[in-house]
């Protein structure tokens, strides 16, 4: 009989079903991890190698680490991270917070067309950019906003119809009896937004601040159309200018996308218990 | 005051707090800080290229300000990857650059929509420059019906790369001038060996890269001169598609596409296309047809000797040839600065400049025929012979759709000459001519 004080060890089946779960989730994790590998011994490979086939991951000879630097300082990559930096905030800033204005309309308010309203919305999603990019780009030269980081912040200020449908689930999951007792208490419709359900979405806005943060951060088409200068430029189109028409500097390429890719892979990681709950609220039913 | 309001209150300024900081940064970011004192014309120059070849350019532009002290210039830098989509959106969206980089390739498309201001009267005005400075050949790769919309800036031939040491350690002769696709064949099957010996050829002869090439050595134009109807599926053009499949199928020189990819991933840069420029340098192949604008790149990369020489003759001898220009949009507000910007490009100064670079032939003739671009310091130790290119030839095809056509041939071609379940070269060409065709009429 057990006693209470002691865990049963775990039977021989259980055993090897552990250890059959841990090999196969340790080699699918060596699958993903390949070609990140691939991407480091690329940046660390010597500047001239031309020879940086997969092969090149048995061979951890000649490892040149001054490609990063080289990479770095080839372009103005401090400016370019800078101007990112605020592009991104902004924004991520602009669109979580209207992105959850407005999804705390379509969830909250009842008025006729609410529904409709929502799907058009929804359906603007079904627009691919190629369609849209010359109309809007007229738009914002009518605006003298091109060469400016306008183009890539004011419209964020509007939301981003995936941000509003992920934030609406959410809304949707909260009781209105929270609604009913702010509202009971005096408070106004916006503070009952601001005061009391924007405190108790933060799992969903981390999520939309990820997702948001990851697309600005890595958006090549924004910049390549609509910033001219150099001193403008963004990390993306600083990245694609190591790509020549009959060469391209792979090792540079890949030491400057590893800096680049980190600040992603630190919010990434420090945020993934929210991106995974924010990934199931859309899958919640109304 | 209530506690009511001033909660109220509160909140409103928290909001108004909020929306000011984002206006404040916001607008701090957007300030437009003017560069141009008054006086001074700026001029938006569009161009892509590397980090190496726009410190270049930034010299080529310091020289243009300080000798038009009443120009400034300001370079609108992207990679080579993305201009011309970003070209084509700023001029459809009505904000194009005053001066652009244009290849011979594309030309047409962009001056059969009205892209370009027409130069010959600014080049008949012009005290220093004339038509006779340059080659006939690349004027006319400028000219669309009859008006002429960029100045050439460089040209490009299309050259057999060789590589040397492989060649003299198979015991076959180096390929010159006089060489025919009989020879390229008959030694090209010393060449093209297994060298690592487990069972699968590294070490081809040639990597055929200009399938349009054959078309034109065999007499067959991609289109009628007269109807400008596709016509790749005449006898003559199967001929030469038939001779293209043989080179991989028959006579075993050139790799199949799947071993052209499995070269590639084995080494190089992974990416179809750029990656089948690596194959040289990577010594998987020995004969390369290119452009020279790889130069730079093969000296640096290439750890073996090596050097060019013509491609070879077919039935007819036709050579490919390009180049680029630098045409003034026709949206400018500037066209007299812009011509002062397109004329010194390519002028004594920069051509003097690109000669030394080594990686095309100047446009100036005169420079051109010069020591200057002849004796330079070897690889390559040929050069001569890529000057008569531009006396012989012409550069082909040129057509207003030639992107979306290349993508239609390019599609049956991959078909005709697959591993797998290929299709026949004669209903596969007249399928693609047909779907050419089709795509010419309904714009018509």
């Amino acid at each position: 009989m057990a006693d209470a004080m002691t865990v049963p060890l775990p039977g021989r089946r259980a055993l090897a079903s552990r250890v059959l779960v841990w090999t196969a989730l340790i080699l699918l994790a060596s699958i993903f991890m390949l070609p990140f590998l691939w991407m480091i011994r690329i940046a660390l490979s010597e500047a001239d190698r031309v020879d940086l086939g997969l092969r090149l991951l048995l061979d951890w000879s000649g490892l040149d680490i001054r490609n990063f630097a080289r990479a770095w300082q080839a372009q103005p990559f401090n400016r370019f991270f800078l101007n990112t930096l605020a592009v991104t905030l902004l924004g991520v800033g602009g669109e979580v917070l209207a992105s959850a204005l407005v999804a705390y309309g379509f969830a909250r308010m009842r008025f006729p067309g609410n529904r409709a309203l929502f799907l058009l919305m929804l359906s603007t999603m079904m627009l691919p950019s190629q369609v849209t990019m010359i109309p809007v780009f007229m738009l914002f030269r009518k605006l003298e906003w091109i060469d400016t980081f306008k183009p890539l912040i004011v419209p964020s200020l509007f939301g981003a119809p995936f941000s509003i449908f992920l934030l609406r689930q959410f809304i949707m999951t909260l009781p209105r009896d929270l609604d009913e007792a702010a509202e009971l208490d005096g408070c106004s419709v916006l503070g009952t937004w601001w005061r009391i359900l924007l405190p108790l979405m933060k799992p969903a806005m981390l999520t939309v601040v990820i997702f948001s943060f990851i697309g600005r951060w890595n958006d090549l088409l924004g910049p390549l159309l609509y910033l001219n200068s150099q001193e403008k430029f963004t990390l993306s189109l600083g990245l694609m200018a190591f790509r020549g028409l009959y060469s391209t500097a792979w090792n540079q390429l890949m030491a400057a996308s590893i800096v680049v890719m980190l600040p992603c892979l630190v919010l990434f990681f420090t945020a993934q218990r929210y991106f995974i709950q924010g990934l199931l609220i859309g899958g919640l039913k109304e | 005051m209530t506690s009511d309001l001033r909660e109220r209150l509160s909140l409103w300024a928290q909001w108004a707090l909020l929306v000011l900081a984002i206006l404040v940064i916001g607008y701090w970011l957007t300030l437009s800080r003017p560069d141009v004192p008054p006086g001074v014309i700026q001029l938006r120059f569009g161009n892509f290229g590397t980090p190496e070849q726009l410190a270049q350019e930034k010299v080529i532009l310091a020289e243009f300000e300080r000798t038009h002290p009443h120009i400034k210039v300001k370079l609108e830098w992207v990679s080579a990857g993305n201009y011309l989509l970003k070209l084509k959106t700023q001029i459809a969206g009505g904000n194009a650059p005053d001066v652009t980089w244009m290849g011979s390739g594309v030309f047409y498309e962009f001056a059969a929509k009205g892209a370009f201001l027409p130069l010959e009267t600014l080049l008949a005005n012009d005290p220093d420059l004339k038509r006779d400075d340059f080659y006939p050949t690349m004027i006319d790769a400028y000219t669309y019906k009859g008006h002429l919309y960029g100045l050439p800036k460089d040209n490009t031939g299309t050259v057999l790369f060789y590589n040397i040491d492989a060649l003299e350690k198979a015991g076959a002769p180096l390929p010159d001038e006089t060489w025919t696709w009989d020879d390229m064949i008959r030694w090209g099957q010393q060449v093209t060996r297994d060298t690592n010996g487990d069972g699968r050829i590294d070490q081809f002869m040639y990597l055929p890269l200009w399938d349009y090439l054959h078309f034109y050595q065999h007499g067959n134009p991609v289109f009628d001169p007269q109807t400008g109807r596709c016509v790749i599926d005449q006898p003559s053009g199967v001929a030469a598609m038939q001779f293209r499949r043989d080179l991989v199928y028959k006579h075993h020189i050139a790799p199949r596409p799947l071993e052209t990819a499995t070269l590639i991933a084995s080494g190089g840069s992974g990416d179809a296309g750029m990656g089948a420029f690596d194959l040289f340098p990577l010594g998987r192949v020995v004969c390369l047809p290119c452009n020279m604008a790889v130069v730079p790149y093969y000296r640096k990369a290439c750890k073996f000797r090596w050097d060019i020489t013509k491609v070879p003759r077919g039935p007819l001898d036709v050579q490919l040839i390009d180049g680029a220009a630098y045409p003034i949009l026709a949206q400018t507000k500037h066209p007299h600065e812009a011509w002062e910007l397109v004329k010194f490009y390519s002028g004594p100064w920069v051509q003097t400049l690109r000669a030394k670079a080594g990686d095309s032939v100047p446009s100036l003739r005169a420079l051109a025929n010069s020591p200057l671009f002849l004796d330079q310091p070897p690889p390559p130790a040929h050069r001569a012979f890529v000057l008569n290119l531009f006396d012989r030839y012409h550069v082909f095809p040129q057509h207003e759709r030639l992107g979306a056509i290349e993508q239609i041939t390019g599609r049956w071609f991959e078909r005709i000459l697959s591993d797998e379940n290929p299709i026949d070269v004669e209903p596969g060409l007249r399928q693609a001519a047909a779907e050419v065709n089709r795509l010419l009429e309904s714009e018509d």
